[in-house]
Order: structure tokens, then C-alpha cells, then sequence
């Protein structure tokens, strides 16, 4: 007994040891944000470490460039021309007010449902860059950015030679909810828009405790299920994506939870169609634009995909709406409504923005549409 | 305590020693090394707990190093984290332990050589066995403290990356991903990457060499330690088919600490069969 509590005072002793080694880190000077991380180590310098691990010297415009950085590794702040690959990446400019200092996007103008992409590609602000797997990088060049978000790791190279810092906005594991609601964070200090970050942050914070309180108690757990089955492989969302936390959240059972990695990632078809077997919601990456119109054009797709609950008639299946992947700065409202999805017992009169309910048939949704 | 005493009688003479000597008795106590033991085994099962589904809080260690670490991510998720930093004190307190006690042991057995002169070899084999422990422990706290890591690192078929801070110039050669085409796996391994295998070369001033990666199969030049972290095209017909490779490197000077301890454990261990050996043969 007496050792335990000699060991507990050498604990005790060592703890604070490690704490005042490094007194210099001062409180919220270090910011996790799932695999993302921001550390304010003095007045002029910030280090970001993206999605990909690499640190990044954020660095005030006229301040002296930090030792050790390569040159396309020091990014002065505020950022003022921005090209991004993702449409959650434009959310986020949009949600900082920084949508102005968007100069490339890797969705062609017809695709975009944000009016002030939409405008700025008409007035040539804006341009194209190509499809994000194969980018115009003399137009890039020509468009002169100062900052490419991106998810793909191939262009570092091609962009360190053109002298573009470049940022990853995706990570090897998917987002988890929390780092989902606080991306936004780790952008705003590129643009020095601390203050927008944290009220945004907030807001979907408190719609979160509204969804939670409302939801509390629920004895009936629906049971969910988010993914597709494609031609040669199955996707799903993770049970550590936000998805499936969101979808844990809001007492109902997430049936890829024990699911864990990347975004989209591939499952044997078997594990799916087990688990459609007991699915009561299923949503579907597909939108109606790309073949989700009604259950019997998903079964018609994949006849095996038939056989699942949620596409019998006492199923129910989601598809999003062509813009609900353009809508990330809507967080708060997407989170409310796929709590109205999973209960919609509990938002009675909720109108559907970002999903649709797909109808048994095609037939149903013509005359609908005929009305 | 005798083995003190009887080597250095003086020692006894002054009360500071005196409490230094007992301090260094009780920090040798075979059933403080037993207590200490029995709670590591308990904290790691503990850890299993908190690691799981948190490696984005662990896995940066690798980058940061200790102290780094310890002061931001562990700092910043303690419930998850506290379990590795009491961890880390009962390893400090057994280092301690252990050298305590074999400090006392060793001493009383060198004044003891001629008298139990059969029993010298064999005991100091064990010693020696726990010397080699302790050196691998301080290999790893070199390692965690030390190393430079230069992360994440992508390179893509004919460009050259430079390494700011080291000379090292790399590019890669080449990349062999097999599909994989069996039956022995489930079925949706079919047409995945399970053994990527690259070649990268590296140069620095007027010294170059090329280097096979694979997974679990870092290259090594000049001190440096290149590990393949990811590389794409993950599968056959998969969402991206852009070819590239991310590898960090290292200069972890924990290393040579790590192979001295080895070679000083599997010393002792010989030494220990050997006297065995011996002690059997005399016996009959």
C-alpha cells in the first residue's frame, strides 16, 4: 500500500514537471481539430498541420519568413486569392466572408448552386481549372492563387514547382462530427477571421443541443443506414464519420458503426445487404440527377439492392438534393434535418431542403411532377 | 545497504548519505518493482480502452515528439491521454527501480566475488539482462525526444523534391502495385494494393542511392530513415487513379541505443545458459 502511494506522489510530482517544461504554451494556443491542428506559437507564426501531417508556417504579410519551411510552406496571412477542389472548402469561405478570394473551383459553372460562385464564374472572377483529376495548371498559373485547398496529395509536387502553398483539406480517417462543425476553425486563421469561425462554430453547436434535447428519450430507435452499391463496389459511411455520430446522437442506431476509417469507404456487399435487412431509413449517396428517382430505379440499378428493407414499402429512402453537398456552411440546418428524417414524429411540419423521399416508383414521382 | 556500507564505510558516517543510502534501498525494493508491474499491466489495460477509436490524438507523437506532444494533444484530451502519462511515470519509476537495484546488487556481489565465486557469473548475467532493459527504454525516450521528422512528404513519378533543412534530394523511380488477385483474403480485397513496393532515389551533394519501400520496410541513407506512409492507387478502378507516394523521414538517434540494449540483453542472456550450463555440469 505504502509503495502505491509513493508512486502516486511521484505521479504527482512528475505531472507538473512535464506542465512547467513547457510554460510557454499558453491556453488555447493549440487547437485540435480531429486530424487537423492549429498552434499560435507567437504573434508571427501559426503552424497548421493539414490533412496530409505537413506543417505549415502561417505567417503575417511583411513579418520575416520562419527557418525550415520551404518556400511553398510559408503562407502569408490574410490569404488573398484562393482555389479550391471541394464545395465544403467553398462553404467554408463562405461561412468566414471570405467567398471574395475565390479565383478557381474544379466544378464547371453549370454544376454550382451558390450564387456567388455562380456570379463570380460569370464575371470571370471565377474560373474552372478543370475536373479535379486532371487540372489546367497554366490556367491555375494564370489565375495566380495564392492558396489551393485540396484533397488530393498528387499536385503538391506540380504545385511546389509552380510556388503555390497548397493545403490538404482531407484526412486518411473521415471527419468525425465535432471536427466536422469546428473545420471552419482551422481555416480561419489563414484569412484572420478568427471571430466568424467561432459564431458559426456556436450556432451549429446549439442547434446540436436543440436536436439532442428534442430527440432525448426517444424509446424508438429507427435504424439507419448511409452508402451505395456501385457497379463493382460497395460505400459507406464509417460509423466515425459525422454521419454516424450525428445519426448515434439522435437515438437511433447506426448500422455501420462498427465501421471504422475513411470517408466513403468500401464494405463487402454481403455486410450491406445484412444490414439493409434491418434498416428502416437508407440513404443513398446517389441524387435524383444521378439515378436515385424513385426505390424501383435504385432496385432496377442493382437488382440485389431490392431485397433491403428500406426499399420494401414499410422503408423509407433519402437521396440528397443536387445542392446538399454545395450547403456546408447550412450545417445546423442539415443536422436538423436529418434528425426530422429519423423522427419525424418530433418535427412534425418539417419541410425537406436538403433530401428527398424517394417515391416506390418513377411513376409516382411524373404525376407528382405533372400536378 | 551492506553492499554499500562494506565497499564505502564512510559513507555511513554522514546522516545525508545515510538517507540517500536508505532512499536507494527502498527504490531497489523487489516488491516496489513487483507493485510497479502489476499497475503498468493495469494502465495498459486502460490504454487498450482510450487508444482505440482515438489514434488522431496518439498518432502525431510519432511527428511531434514527447514534450511536444505531452504539451498539446495530450494537454488537450486528458481523459483520453492520462492513462499514457501515468504510463510513462511507472516506466520512469521502474527504470529507477530496476537501476537501484542493480547498482545494490551488483556492488554486493563484486565484494562478495571471492566467496561466492560460482554464483558471480550467473547472477551478474541477470543484472546485465536488465541493464540491456533499461538502455532499450532510453533508446525510446532518445527516440521521442530527438528525432527530427520531416512528415508527409509526397512524391509523384519524375519530380524531385527537395527536403528543406537536410540536402536530401529524393524522387521516385518506380512503383509496383499489384492488384490482388486471390482467394486467400475476402472477397473485397480483390483487385485492392496489399504490398505496394517503390522504389525512391535519394541524393545528397554528391552521394546518391536508391531505395526499396515497401510497408513495415523503411530505406535508410546517411543517418536518414525513410518509411512509405500511403500511396495511391489504393484499388483497381477506385475514386482517385492519381500515382503517388507520401513518406516520412527520421533521424531518430534512439537507434544505436536500441541495438546496444539488444546486444547488451542477448549478452546477458548467453552469459545466464552459460552459467547455468555450468552450474549443471558441476553439480553432477
Amino acid at each position: 500500500m505504502k509503495y502505491i502511494a509513493a508512486l502516486c506522489c511521484i505521479i504527482a510530482l512528475l505531472l507538473p514537471g512535464c506542465r512547467s517544461d513547457h510554460q510557454e504554451v499558453k491556453k488555447k494556443s493549440f487547437l485540435q481539430i480531429g486530424e487537423f491542428t492549429i498552434t499560435r506559437v507567437n504573434d508571427q507564426l501559426i503552424r497548421a498541420r493539414d490533412g496530409a501531417g505537413r506543417t505549415l508556417a502561417l505567417v503575417p504579410r511583411g513579418a520575416p519568413a520562419p527557418q525550415g519551411y520551404a518556400p511553398s510552406m510559408i503562407i502569408r496571412t490574410p490569404v488573398r486569392r484562393v482555389a479550391a477542389y471541394g464545395a465544403f472548402d467553398v462553404a467554408t469561405l463562405r461561412v468566414l466572408g471570405k467567398i471574395d478570394t475565390l479565383v478557381g473551383v474544379t466544378t464547371p459553372q453549370e454544376k454550382w448552386f451558390v450564387d456567388d460562385v455562380k456570379m463570380g464564374m460569370a464575371q470571370g472572377r471565377i474560373v474552372f481549372l478543370g475536373n479535379s483529376n486532371a487540372i489546367d495548371f497554366e490556367r491555375l498559373k494564370q489565375q495566380r492563387p495564392e492558396l489551393v485547398l485540396t484533397w488530393d496529395p498528387a499536385i503538391i509536387p506540380m504545385l511546389d514547382e509552380l510556388g503555390i502553398s497548397c493545403v490538404i483539406t482531407s484526412t486518411p480517417v473521415a471527419m468525425c462530427l465535432n471536427a466536422r462543425m469546428a473545420f471552419v476553425k482551422f481555416l480561419a486563421p489563414f484569412f484572420g477571421r478568427e471571430a466568424q469561425a467561432e459564431t458559426f462554430f456556436n450556432q451549429v453547436s446549439g442547434a446540436l443541443a436543440a436536436i439532442r434535447e428534442r430527440t432525448k428519450g426517444q424509446r424508438a430507435k429507427p435504424r439507419v443506414m448511409w452508402g451505395d452499391m456501385y457497379e463493382k463496389r460497395v460505400l459507406v459511411e464509417p460509423g466515425n464519420a459525422w454521419i454516424g455520430e450525428l445519426v448515434g446522437l439522435v437515438q437511433s442506431d447506426y448500422l455501420f458503426e462498427d465501421v471504422y476509417g475513411t470517408s466513403c469507404i468500401e464494405i463487402s456487399m454481403e455486410r450491406f445487404l445484412y444490414s439493409g435487412m434491418e434498416a428502416t431509413i437508407y440513404f443513398t449517396y446517389r441524387t435524383p440527377n444521378t439515378g436515385a428517382t424513385s426505390k424501383a430505379a435504385l432496385a432496377r440499378r442493382h437488382p440485389l439492392m431490392a431485397g433491403i428493407k428500406p426499399l420494401g414499402p414499410d422503408g423509407k429512402v433519402y437521396a440528397p438534393l443536387p445542392h446538399y453537398s454545395q450547403s456546408g456552411d447550412r450545417l445546423a440546418e442539415i443536422f436538423t434535418e436529418i434528425a426530422a428524417i429519423i423522427h419525424p414524429d418530433l418535427y412534425c411540419g418539417h419541410e425537406l431542403q436538403f433530401f428527398q423521399e424517394l417515391p416506390d416508383d418513377d411513376l409516382l414521382t411524373a404525376s407528382k411532377e405533372a400536378q | 545497504m551492506d553492499a554499500l556500507t562494506t565497499h564505502n564505510p564512510g559513507l555511513t558516517a554522514r546522516p545525508f548519505q545515510r538517507l540517500i543510502q536508505r532512499l536507494v534501498q527502498r527504490l531497489a525494493s523487489v516488491r516496489l518493482g513487483i507493485t510497479i508491474m502489476l499497475l503498468l499491466a493495469m494502465d495498459v489495460g486502460a490504454g487498450y480502452f482510450f487508444v482505440a477509436g482515438n489514434t488522431v490524438i496518439f498518432e502525431p507523437m510519432n511527428q511531434a515528439g514527447l514534450w511536444p506532444w505531452i504539451a498539446t494533444y495530450a494537454r488537450g484530451n486528458l481523459i483520453q491521454t492520462g492513462w499514457f502519462i501515468i504510463f510513462l511515470a511507472l516506466v520512469a519509476a521502474l527504470v529507477v527501480n530496476t537501476l537501484c537495484c542493480t547498482i545494490l546488487r551488483l556492488a554486493r556481489l563484486w565484494s562478495q566475488r571471492h566467496r561466492r565465486a560460482s554464483r558471480f557469473g550467473f547472477s551478474l548475467a541477470t543484472h546485465i539482462m536488465h541493464l540491456g532493459m533499461v538502455v532499450i527504454l532510453f533508446g525510446y525516450l532518445a527516440s521521442y525526444s530527438l528525432s527530427q521528422v520531416y512528415p508527409a512528404r509526397t512524391l509523384v513519378p519524375d519530380k524531385k523534391v527537395r527536403v528543406p533543412g537536410t540536402g536530401l534530394t529524393l524522387a521516385l523511380t518506380n512503383m509496383e502495385l499489384p492488384y490482388y488477385q486471390g482467394t486467400r483474403l475476402p472477397a473485397t480485397f480483390q483487385n485492392r494494393v496489399i504490398r505496394p513496393a517503390v522504389t525512391m532515389q535519394v541524393s545528397r551533394g554528391s552521394d546518391q542511392r536508391i531505395l526499396n519501400l515497401a510497408f513495415n520496410r523503411p530505406g535508410r541513407f546517411q543517418g536518414y530513415t525513410f518509411f512509405l506512409q500511403r500511396f495511391s492507387p489504393r484499388s483497381k478502378g477506385g475514386m482517385s487513379n492519381a500515382r503517388y507516394i507520401v513518406v516520412d523521414i527520421r533521424r531518430d538517434p534512439g537507434v544505436p541505443l536500441y541495438f546496444a540494449g539488444i546486444a547488451i540483453f542477448i549478452a546477458g542472456m548467453l552469459g545466464y545458459v552459460w552459467f547455468w550450463l555450468q552450474a549443471g555440469r558441476r553439480t553432477r
